[in-house]
């Protein structure tokens, strides 16, 4: 009886324990194929991501250089966005750095910017990133012979010509019996109709580089003291100096050869110099550009005279001449034109090479036209006044290779090798 | 009499062995078929990116021209020669039903796939996806879409945006690269490729 009693269910343990092993079996094997199936998940949901990722940047690109021109203030360097939902449906967050390192965006418009996307799909995230540089192209105004933010006045008597174009950004008004021709006369409101050469009224106002460029110029620049000046009758006088990138009557050389001066206050005269830089000046009532100068920028097409001030051009003379200044203009430390010497014998073309900007009134009251000067290179100025021949060549290479303060940063661009995969952020 | 199995215990083992034998089957036919779907899906996946990485590495205009043209190919370009094609444009509206890669190679897994690409401009927007396709030949961006269709019917769908800044890639650079790989049975050859995303500087 025993035996019968210990046999029964034998067989329904026996099936239990088999359903058992084939159930395990079956989990393990499931399990082992899935696993696969999750890492397979897993990458193409990383390939989403870094797609995901790779987009959002593009379109954070074309956000700065188009819709948003303010971005550089209304980001934070460094601070993620927040979250949003990107292509794919993907979480997306984005950070903007400065490329430069100062740690601020809105310092300098050249500046570069990292943009880093970052995008996670599921459980997968990935993160690029690439650095834009801002595309900068020439102001617009400098392909002008003159671009002046206000009126433009010909006085009686007195001539204005140039083979390029005007621009003003208020009226030309030439007097009956002055001569004014120029390629082309563009104004905002009205142009005098004895203007020679074709007219045209745009109606629009023009935006002239603002004077916060003459601190870009300060800043790497060098400064001429005051001292290294004379003072006579209250006008500060910059005469018979040179100032080239290899001699300095002045101050020390700048690898630049932009010098500034702060007037303090006083005009200040600059006369009888050889000047082969960029020369900033702030703080002076009224700058004069008198007698002969043989002034050039310190590369083709750089800026020759940058302030604030009014700017006058008065009595000037045909020659720079060395036995009458009793100065050698071209010493062996700094040649002209490749010729160097020890004597005061020669003499030059008087001369103004270069871009001039003032946002005050440039005055042309010299008027003596057998002294003329050449005067090649665009005028930015405030309000024109000619009092007497003004002739001014045209000059492109501004345009071509446009200095500080004269370039506009509309677009960005992708630098080139600038792409880079990065680790999520903690 | 009493020794063995009696009718009952016997019945109910069948029962429970046929219920798991069955129901074993039915997951195993259920599993190929899901598994099946899926490596269907993960190719048809690595077949879109692979295009998009493709797409995303060409000009956004043609290096011959300087502004946006209609979409689609240009004189001097074959659409049974993809190497050839020089913009992104020029994958517009695009199918294939040989898959092949940019360099004319068949695609040896891909046989019976359909991929199809289109193009559209596009503008950023705040709201979500973060875009707009538009009509406005200037638009900064392009949505980059590429459709493939699988044997058993499985549709993957995927896109991606490339803007107008992206100039970092000069006509002759390599903007692709793609590798083979031969098994030493002779058996399988897998071929994968990928978008060259960085280039040395022109000017360092």
């Amino acid at each position: 009886m025993k035996r019968i009693r210990k046999r029964r269910g034998f067989l329904y343990l026996a099936v239990l324990f088999t359903c058992l092993i084939v159930v395990a079996t079956a989990g393990a094997a499931f399990s082992i194929s899935t696993s696969r199936l999750r890492s397979e998940e897993s990458q193409l949901d990383a390939a989403r991501a870094l797609r995901a990722a790779h987009s959002e940047l593009h379109r954070i690109a074309s956000t700065l250089s188009t819709t948003d021109l303010q971005w550089r203030t209304s980001s934070v360097t460094g601070e993620p966005s927040s979250v949003c939902v990107g292509i794919g449906g993907s979480r997306i967050t984005s950070i903007l750095c400065d490329g430069e390192n100062d740690g601020d965006l809105t310092n300098d418009l050249s500046d570069r910017v990292v943009v880093k996307c970052y995008a996670t799909v599921r459980n997968a995230s990935r993160g690029v990133s690439c650095t834009l540089q801002p595309l900068a192209r020439p102001l617009q105004l400098l392909e002008h012979s003159i671009t002046c933010g206000g009126d433009i006045i010909v006085s009686a008597g007195a001539s204005l010509a140039t083979t390029g174009s005007i621009r003003s950004g208020g009226s030309v008004a030439i007097d009956t019996s002055a001569v004014a021709s120029a390629a082309q006369w563009k104004a905002t409101t009205a142009i005098s109709a004895n203007a020679r050469g074709e007219a045209i009224v745009l109606g629009q106002p023009i935006a002239m580089p603002t004077e916060s460029l003459i601190n870009d110029y300060i800043e790497i620049g060098t400064m001429i003291p005051n001292s290294s000046l004379t003072i006579v009758n209250g006008t500060l006088t910059m005469k018979r100096k040179r100032v080239t990138a290899t001699i300095n009557d002045v101050t020390t050389l700048d690898e630049d050869s932009i010098y500034w001066i702060d007037a303090l206050g006083l005009p200040l005269d600059i006369c009888e110099c050889r000047i082969e830089a960029t020369l900033v000046v702030i703080n002076s009532s009224r700058i004069t550009i008198t007698k002969a100068n043989l002034w050039k920028p310190p590369a083709a097409g750089a800026a020759a005279l940058i302030t604030s001030s009014m700017i006058r051009i008065d009595g000037i003379e045909r020659e720079l001449v060395e036995s009458t200044t009793s100065t050698n203009f071209n010493p062996p430390a700094s040649s002209y034109r490749g010729i160097a010497d020890t004597d005061t014998t020669d003499c030059y073309a008087s001369c103004l090479e270069g871009l001039v900007y003032t946002p005050a009134l440039f005055e042309w009251t010299a008027n003596n036209p057998p002294n003329s000067m050449v005067w090649r290179g665009p005028i930015f100025c405030g309000t024109l006044v000619v009092g007497g021949p003004m002739s001014i060549e045209d000059d492109r290479r501004s345009q071509l290779d446009p200095p500080l303060g004269f370039l506009r940063y509309e677009e960005m661009q992708i630098v080139r090798g600038s792409w880079r995969r990065l680790d999520m952020p903690q | 009499m009493r020794r063995g199995l009696t009718l009952m215990e016997v019945v109910i083992s069948s029962l429970l062995v046929g219920t798991v034998l069955v129901t074993s089957l039915a997951s195993t036919a259920s599993w190929r078929r899901y598994h099946v779907e899926n490596r269907e899906r993960e190719i048809a996946n690595r077949l879109a990116e692979e295009l998009v990485s493709e797409m995303m590495c060409a000009a956004y205009i043609d290096p011959d021209q300087s502004s946006p043209q209609a979409f689609g190919l240009d004189s001097g370009e074959s659409i049974a020669n993809r190497s050839t094609w020089d913009d992104v444009d020029d994958y517009h509206d695009q199918t294939e039903t040989t898959l092949r890669d940019k360099f004319g190679i068949l695609i040896p897994d891909a046989i019976g796939y359909l991929r199809t690409t289109t193009i559209d401009h596009a503008d950023s927007a705040s709201s979500s996806p973060g875009y707009v396709i538009t009509t406005d030949l200037s638009a900064k961006l392009r949505l980059l879409s590429v459709t493939v269709h699988s044997p058993s019917g499985i549709t993957v769908f995927v896109n991606a945006l490339k803007s107008n800044l992206d100039t970092t890639f000069a006509p002759a650079d390599i903007h692709l690269q793609s590798v083979a790989i031969e098994f030493a049975d002779g058996d399988q050859r897998i071929i994968r490729s990928a978008g060259v995303m960085n280039h040395p500087q022109v000017n360092p």
